[in-house]
């Protein structure tokens, strides 16, 4: 959390918890588009034609 | 330009990548690209909330960086944004396809679909930037 503070004081001057929010989606948004079982148990499976029709490769 | 405000980015951001999503599964609907395995309910939930993570990173980093970009107006700003975020996912997948082809095999045609879809999503995300500022203002 402190990390986070720093770097939304000193770089952009915004909430440290927005911030955060934004890093934690952008990581969801990786699972999402690579279909990362491993850490999300599914996420293959759900967003796979979404995955396809916006260009990530997949078998 | 009005990017300083992270909250209003990730909300345009959401509502702009849900309507992407839908827009999305039109598109690929009209070119026939990938053929839907899923029902059409199940494909507008998943295009919604994936579209809706997607846009809102995007409109966060409009919020963010879009003041230090170079281009003066919000639609290069927006364009350049969504498609910086494409790409290097797509430089993710073609890391992948590298390493295991066979499981991660790449399609060009999906590929230039997606690159579209990106420039799209600037397009809406502009959209709604300026709808909010009528508001605002």
């Amino acid at each position: 959390m402190r990390i986070f503070a720093t770097i939304s004081q000193t770089a952009f001057s915004v909430s440290p918890r927005l911030l955060m929010a934004l890093a934690a989606t952008a990581f969801m948004m990786v699972i999402i588009f690579y279909g990362v079982d491993s850490f999300a148990q599914g996420a293959h499976n759900a967003f796979h034609d979404f995955r396809h029709v916006v260009g990530m490769p997949c078998h | 330009m009005d990017h300083g405000n992270l909250k209003k980015g990730i909300c345009l951001g959401i509502l702009s990548g849900i309507v992407w999503g839908w827009v999305s599964i039109l598109v690929n609907y009209i070119t026939g690209i990938f053929p839907f395995e899923e029902s059409l309910l199940r494909e507008v939930i998943t295009f919604s909330f994936g579209g809706a993570v997607f846009g809102m990173v995007i409109g966060g980093f409009m919020s963010l960086i879009g003041d230090r970009l170079p281009f003066k107006s919000l639609l290069p700003n927006a364009i350049f944004i969504s498609m910086a975020v494409w790409l290097v996912l797509r430089m993710g997948g073609l890391l992948l396809s590298y390493n295991n082809p066979a499981r991660f095999h790449p399609d060009a045609a999906q590929t230039l679909q997606g690159f579209m879809l990106a420039i799209v999503l600037g397009l809406i995300l502009t959209t709604f930037w300026n709808i909010g500022k009528k508001r605002d203002s």
